[in-house]
C-alpha cells in the first residue's frame, strides 16, 4: 500500500503548517519511513557492529588466549574442523531436538492457556499473574530450583513419584534423559511469555468479527479456524522466530543444570562454544561456531519471513 | 446444545484448563517460597515446614545489598525498556508501513543480534565499552540492555501493526493528518496491546539479564540482582538459605510491577476497542 | 661499684633490645618495608567473592585484614569480588590486553602456574620463614625454583564418618577404616534399605536405600577429577611421570577408577544420580544424614557441626584417608599473585606478604575461613580443635599437588578429558580401562597442541 506521492504533497501543503516540524511534510514516505527506522538501526550498529565484526574476523585466525604471540590467519579451517568434530554433531542434533521439542509444545500449550483465559473474564488478571509468575524467577535461581527439584534424594518430585509406588527416573544422572529434564525446565519457564503473546494477540482482534462469524452460524471450531487463527497467524509466527532462535541459543539452564552430563550427552551448541571459548581458549574454534550456528538461524530466519511476506500479501 | 449450554460449557472447560495450569506453574515457586521459611537445617527436607521462620531472610539481608541490588536491576531494566520501546515501536512502524530501499535487509539485521550466540558478542561488547569508558556504568548497561531488546520490540510491535488494516491510515490522512499525526493519533492505541507485551518481554530481558550484566559490571555496587545472586556461594556449593530467599525477594518486586503494568495494558486494550 | 656498672650495663642492653621485640610483636608489617612508604597509593586486588561470605557472621577474615593494612600502611585496597569461575576469565582478559587496571589476584592451587607461566606474575621475594609453610604448597606454587604465589591457605581431603551410623553397623568408630578396600567393606555394612538390609542380605532392595554408605561427586566438572585424584594417588598411580607424559591408563590408575565405578554400579553403595553431583548436593546430603562416609574438603566440618545447618551435629568424625598402596592425596590452596601489569608492585608485594603472614592465617583459621598452610599455625589451632586440625594435618603431611597444574594454561583442558573419562565409566558407555585409555591419549594431544614439551617445560625446569 501507498499512498500516492502527489495527492498526499497536494493535500499537505494546503494544510496549516505544524510548529516546529517543517520539513518532515516534504519528505516522500519511503524516507519518512527510513527516518522511523534509523534511530533504533543506529544503536544497533553502533553496539553490535563491532563484535560482529570482531567475531567474524576472529573465526578466520587461530588464536589461543594463552599465547596471545600465536596469531595465525587459517582461512576456513575453523570452520571446517567444527562441523566435521563429534562433539560439535552431538551438541548440533541436541540443540535441535531441543528446540523441535520445546518450541512446538510451548506453543500449543501457550496457545490452549490464552484461549482460555481469554474466554474468561472474572478473576482473569488474577489468573494470568500466576499463569506468569515462572517468567518472575531469574534464570540462575531458577536452574539450581530444579536441580534440587530432580535430585533422587533431596528432590521433592521424586518423593512424590516415590510416594505412588513407583521408582523414580534419574532426571539428570540419566544419559538418555537429561537432554529432556531440562526441556520440560524450558517449558515450564517459557510457556508463560507465550500465554503473554498469545493472549495480547487474541484480545486484540476486534469483537465485530466474532459478532459478524456468530451471525453467519459458525461454531466454535469455525470461528477458531477461519477467524482466530488466520489473525493470529502473524503472532504466531513472530513468536516462533524469535522463541525458535532463543531456544537455539539455549546456555544458561544447562550449564547450571547438567553442565552438558552426564558426558556430554545433553551437550548444546552455545555450551559447546563456550568451551571452545573458556576451557580451550581457542578464540578462533568459539568465533566460528557462533557464526556456524548464527548462519543456520539465518537461513531458518529467511524462510519465515518468506512465510510472514506471504501471509502479509494474503491478508 | 443450547447456546448458553455451550457456553457454560467452554467456561467451565476454560476455568479448568488455566486452574490446572496456574497449578503446575505455581507449584515450584511455593515450594521455593516455602522452603525459603524453613529454617536453614530443613531447608533440604522434603517436607512442609515444621516451623517458619524468616532467618533466611534476615541472613540475606544482612550479609548483601539486596535493596541496592534491587534499585540497580530496576533502574536499568526501566531506563533500556523506555529507550527500546520508542526507538523499536517507531522502527516497527516504519518497517510496516513503509517500503524503502534495502527494507528487507534492514529488517533481517535487527535479528541479527539474537541470532549470534552471546559467546561471540560477549568479549568484543567487553572491550568495546571498556575502550570507551562505558563499563562499571549505568549508561553503558543500558544502552547494551536495550540493544538486546531492540530486535524483540521491533518484531513483536511488527506483528501486533500488521494486523491493522492500511485503510486506517489513508483514511487518517485523508481526514487531514499528517503522518505523525497518523502514527499518534491512530496507530499507536491500536498499537498498545503490542507495545504493553513488548514493554513486559523487553522489562523481563532487562530485569533476568545476567551475560551481559555480568560482563559490563564489576563494581559491587553497581551490580543487578541476577549477578549479586549467583555470588551468594560458598567457596564448595551454593548456600541455598540465602539464594532461596533472595531468590523469593527477587520476584515480590517483579510481581508489583507486573500488576502495576497490567492496568497499563488493560486501558491500552480497552482504547483498542473502542476505537475499533 | 661494679654490681651498678653490671646492672646498668644490662639496663642498656635490654632497653636497646626491647624497642626491637616490641616491634616484631605488635606491628609484622613493618618488619618488612618502611612505615609511610604508601600513604596514598591504592591498590585493585581480584579477589574470590566466597571469601567475603562468612558462615559465622561478622566481617570476614580478608576484609578484617584489608582494613588492618590500610590503617597500617595509609595505602587504599580496593577489592574486586567476584564469583570464583568469572574470576579468572575476565583476569586474563584484562591480562593479555595489559590494561593494568588489577595489581594483584588470589588464585587457587594452579593459578600461580597457569599465570606464572604465561608470562603474566612476577616472581615473590622468599618468606624468611619460608620452612613454616608445607612443603607440598610451596612446590605448588613455585616455577623453576622462584616463588610465583604465597600460600594463604591451604586444603586437603579428610574422611569423615558417622560416629553413630558406624555403632549401629556394630564398627568401633575410633577406628575408621585404613585402606580403600575396607572403605568399601564398612560401606556394605552401612548402607541400609527401609527394612535395615545391607548389600548382599537377601531380600535387600536398592531401590528403598535410606542411608547410603558412601558418595562421589559425580559432576561433569572439577569436583569429580578433584576427589578422583585421591583415589588415585592412593592407589599409587600418578597423573604424569617424571618426564611429564600422561600416565593416567596405568594399570593403578585403572584399578582407582574401578573401585569408584564399582562402588556405584555393581555394590550400589552411592545415591543413583551421583553423575550431577557437586559439592552442594554432596554435602547437603551428608549434613542431612543420608551418607554415612564421605571424603570431602574440611569446610564440610565445620558445616556438619552448625545447628542451623546440619541434622548430624556431634556425630561426626574426621581423620586420615584410608591408603591402599599407600597413603596420599591430593591438595588444593590459594595463593596471593601480583600482576606484572601492575604500576604499584612494590605495595602488591607488601599486601601480598601481609595476607600470607602468620597472624592472617590464624585468622583464617580460627574464623573456620580457610585452613592453616603454616605449620605453626597449625599447631596453634591443634590447641583448641585436636580432631580437626589433627587430621588436617595427617592428610597435608602425605599430599600432594595436583600435576596437570604444572602444565600451567593446559590444565583446565585436561581436566575436561578427565571427568569426561570419569563420567563414561559411571554411566557405564566406556569401561574404566577404556575411558582412561581415551583421556590419555587425549591428555597427550592437548599438550602437544599447546606445546607444552617444547615451551614450556624447559621453563618448569628452571631452564631459560
Amino acid at each position: 500500500m501507498s499512498t500516492s506521492k502527489t495527492t498526499s504533497l497536494a493535500e499537505v501543503r494546503s494544510r496549516e503548517r505544524i510548529s516546529g516540524l517543517p520539513d518532515l511534510r516534504r519528505l516522500s514516505n519511503a524516507s519518512f519511513g527510513f527516518l522511523m527506522v534509523l534511530p533504533a538501526l543506529l544503536l544497533l550498529l553502533a553496539i553490535f557492529v563491532y563484535p560482529l565484526a570482531f567475531s567474524a574476523y576472529m573465526s578466520f585466525h587461530a588464536f589461543d588466549l594463552a599465547r596471545p604471540q600465536d596469531f595465525e590467519s587459517v582461512g576456513l579451517q575453523n570452520y571446517s574442523t567444527i562441523i566435521q568434530s563429534e562433539e560439535f554433531l552431538r551438541a548440533l542434533k541436541n540443540t535441535l531436538i531441543y528446540v523441535g521439542l520445546a518450541v512446538p509444545v510451548e506453543f500449543v500449550l501457550g496457545l490452549i492457556l490464552a484461549l482460555a483465559l481469554a474466554n474468561i473474564q472474572r478473576g482473569r488478571a488474577v489468573l494470568r499473574t500466576l499463569l506468569t509468575t515462572p517468567m518472575m524467577l531469574a534464570p540462575t535461581a531458577m536452574g539450581l530450583m530444579w536441580k534440587f527439584m530432580y535430585n533422587d534424594q533431596l528432590g521433592v518430585i521424586s518423593h512424590v513419584i516415590r510416594q505412588l509406588g513407583i521408582n523414580p527416573p534419574l532426571w539428570l544422572a540419566d544419559p538418555n534423559l537429561a537432554l529432556y529434564s531440562v526441556v520440560i525446565v524450558d517449558i515450564w519457564a517459557t510457556t508463560p511469555l507465550i500465554i503473554l503473546l498469545m493472549l495480547a494477540g487474541l484480545l486484540s482482534i476486534p469483537h465485530e468479527y466474532y459478532e459478524a462469524a456468530k451471525i453467519d452460524g459458525a461454531g466454535l471450531i469455525g470461528i477458531f479456524r477461519r477467524i482466530t487463527l488466520p489473525l493470529l497467524r502473524p503472532v504466531i509466527l513472530v513468536g516462533l522466530l524469535l522463541r525458535g532462535m532463543d531456544a537455539f541459543r539455549v546456555f544458561d539452564i544447562i550449564f547450571v543444570m547438567t553442565k552438558g552430563g552426564p558426558a556430554m550427552r545433553s551437550d548444546v551448541l552455545s555450551f559447546f562454544a563456550y568451551r571452545q571459548m573458556f576451557t580451550h581458549r581457542a578464540v578462533g574454534d568459539a568465533t566460528s561456531t557462533a557464526w556456524i550456528m548464527t548462519m543456520m538461524l539465518l537461513v531458518a530466519g529467511l524462510v519465515l519471513i518468506r512465510l510472514m511476506r506471504r501471509q502479509g500479501e494474503s491478508q | 446444545m443450547t447456546v448458553s449450554g455451550q457456553r457454560r460449557l467452554t467456561l467451565t472447560l476454560s476455568y479448568g484448563i488455566v486452574l490446572f495450569g496456574a497449578v503446575v506453574f505455581i507449584f515450584p515457586i511455593a515450594w521455593l517460597i516455602l522452603g525459603s521459611l524453613k529454617p536453614p537445617a530443613d531447608l533440604m527436607e522434603v517436607a512442609l515446614p515444621r516451623q517458619l521462620t524468616l532467618e533466611n531472610y534476615v541472613t540475606v539481608l544482612r550479609n548483601f545489598p539486596v535493596g541496592r541490588y534491587l534499585l540497580n536491576s530496576l533502574i536499568v531494566a526501566v531506563g533500556s525498556t523506555s529507550l527500546s520501546l520508542i526507538l523499536g515501536g517507531l522502527a516497527a512502524y516504519g518497517f510496516v508501513r513503509y517500503h524503502f530501499r534495502a527494507r528487507s535487509f534492514f529488517l533481517l539485521f535487527t535479528l541479527l543480534m539474537r541470532m549470534l550466540p552471546a559467546i561471540a558478542v560477549g568479549i568484543p561488547l567487553y572491550l568495546l565499552f571498556s575502550r570507551l569508558g562505558l563499563t562499571d556504568t549505568f549508561p553503558g548497561l543500558i544502552v547494551a540492555h536495550a540493544g538486546a531488546q531492540l530486535p524483540l520490540v521491533i518484531w513483536i510491535v511488527h506483528g501486533f501493526l500488521e494486523d491493522i488494516p492500511a485503510e486506517l491510515t489513508d483514511a487518517g490522512l485523508v481526514d487531514g493528518c499528517n503522518r505523525l499525526t497518523v502514527l499518534f493519533r491512530i496507530i499507536l492505541p491500536l498499537a498498545a496491546p503490542g507495545l504493553a507485551v513488548a514493554a513486559i518481554f523487553s522489562f523481563l530481558l532487562s530485569w533476568n539479564d545476567f551475560g551481559l550484566s555480568v560482563i559490563l559490571i564489576s563494581t559491587p555496587d553497581l551490580l543487578t540482582m541476577p549477578v549479586g545472586m549467583s555470588q551468594m556461594n560458598l567457596l564448595y556449593g551454593v548456600r541455598w538459605d540465602n539464594l532461596s530467599a533472595a531468590a523469593v525477594a527477587y520476584i515480590v518486586p517483579t510481581l508489583v510491577l507486573a500488576l502495576l503494568l497490567q492496568r497499563y495494558i488493560v486501558r491500552g486494550l480497552t482504547m483498542g476497542a473502542v476505537k475499533g | 661499684m661494679r654490681t651498678i656498672r653490671w646492672i646498668l650495663l644490662i639496663a642498656f642492653v635490654a632497653l636497646a633490645v626491647s624497642p626491637g621485640v616490641a616491634t616484631k610483636a605488635q606491628d609484622p608489617v613493618k618488619a618488612y618495608y618502611t612505615p609511610g612508604r604508601f600513604d596514598g597509593q591504592e591498590l585493585n586486588v581480584v579477589i574470590n567473592s566466597s571469601f567475603l561470605e562468612t558462615s559465622v557472621g561478622g566481617e570476614s577474615a580478608v576484609e578484617a585484614q584489608r582494613k588492618q593494612f590500610e590503617t597500617l600502611t595509609g595505602a587504599k585496597v580496593h577489592y574486586v569480588p567476584l564469583p570464583e569461575n568469572e574470576m579468572y576469565d575476565k583476569v586474563r582478559l584484562e591480562l593479555i590486553n595489559n590494561s593494568g587496571v588489577y595489581d594483584m589476584m588470589h588464585t587457587g592451587a594452579g593459578g600461580a602456574k597457569d599465570f606464572g607461566l604465561s608470562g603474566f606474575l612476577i616472581p615473590l621475594p622468599k618468606p624468611p620463614d619460608l620452612d613454616d609453610f608445607y612443603p607440598g604448597d610451596v612446590a605448588q606454587y613455585s616455577i623453576g625454583g622462584e616463588l610465583y604465589g604465597l600460600p594463604m591457605i591451604a586444603d586437603t581431603n579428610l574422611l569423615y564418618w558417622r560416629t553413630d551410623l558406624f555403632k549401629e553397623a556394630g564398627l568401633d568408630p575410633q577406628k575408621p577404616p585404613e585402606t580403600y578396600d575396607q572403605l568399601r567393606e564398612y560401606a556394605l555394612k552401612l548402607t541400609t534399605d527401609s527394612n535395615g538390609k545391607h548389600p548382599g542380605d537377601a531380600d535387600f532392595d536398592a531401590n528403598k536405600i535410606q542411608i547410603y554408605g558412601l558418595a562421589f561427586k559425580g559432576v561433569a566438572g572439577l569436583a569429580s577429577t578433584w576427589e578422583w585424584y585421591n583415589y588415585l594417588y592412593a592407589f599409587g598411580g600418578e597423573l604424569m611421570d617424571a618426564d611429564y607424559n600422561p600416565t593416567i591408563n596405568s594399570p593403578e590408575a585403572v584399578a582407582s577408577l574401578t573401585w569408584v565405578v564399582d562402588n556405584f554400579r555393581k555394590y550400589k553403595l552411592y545415591p543413583p544420580d551421583t553423575p550431577t553431583y557437586d559439592y552442594t548436593e554432596f554435602h547437603t546430603l551428608f549434613v542431612q544424614g543420608k551418607v554415612a562416609m564421605a571424603i570431602n574438603w574440611p569446610y564440610m566440618w565445620g558445616l556438619a557441626q552448625d545447628e542451623k545447618q546440619s541434622k548430624i551435629v556431634g556425630k561426626v568424625m574426621v581423620g586420615r584417608k584410608p591408603g591402599q598402596k599407600t597413603h596420599g592425596g591430593n591438595i588444593g590452596g590459594w595463593s596471593w599473585n601480583v600482576f606484572k601489569m601492575s604500576k604499584k608492585q612494590a605495595l602488591a608485594i607488601a599486601f601480598a606478604k601481609w595476607m600470607a603472614s602468620a597472624d592472617t592465617s590464624l585468622l583464617f583459621a580460627q574464623r573456620g575461613e580457610g585452613n592453616p598452610v603454616r605449620k605453626s599455625v597449625s599447631a596453634k589451632m591443634a590447641e583448641k580443635d585436636p580432631i580437626l586440625y589433627a587430621a588436617i594435618g595427617a592428610n597435608l603431611a602425605d599430599g600432594r599437588g595436583v600435576k596437570w597444574l604444572d602444565t600451567g594454561p593446559s590444565w583446565l583442558e585436561i581436566e575436561k578429558v578427565q571427568y569426561q573419562a570419569i563420567q563414561e565409566a559411571l554411566i557405564g558407555a566406556k569401561d574404566p580401562k577404556t575411558a582412561l585409555d581415551d583421556a590419555n591419549k587425549a591428555a597427550r594431544a592437548i599438550l602437544d597442541k599447546n606445546k607444552f614439551y617444547t615451551e614450556l617445560l624447559p621453563k618448569l625446569k628452571g631452564q631459560k
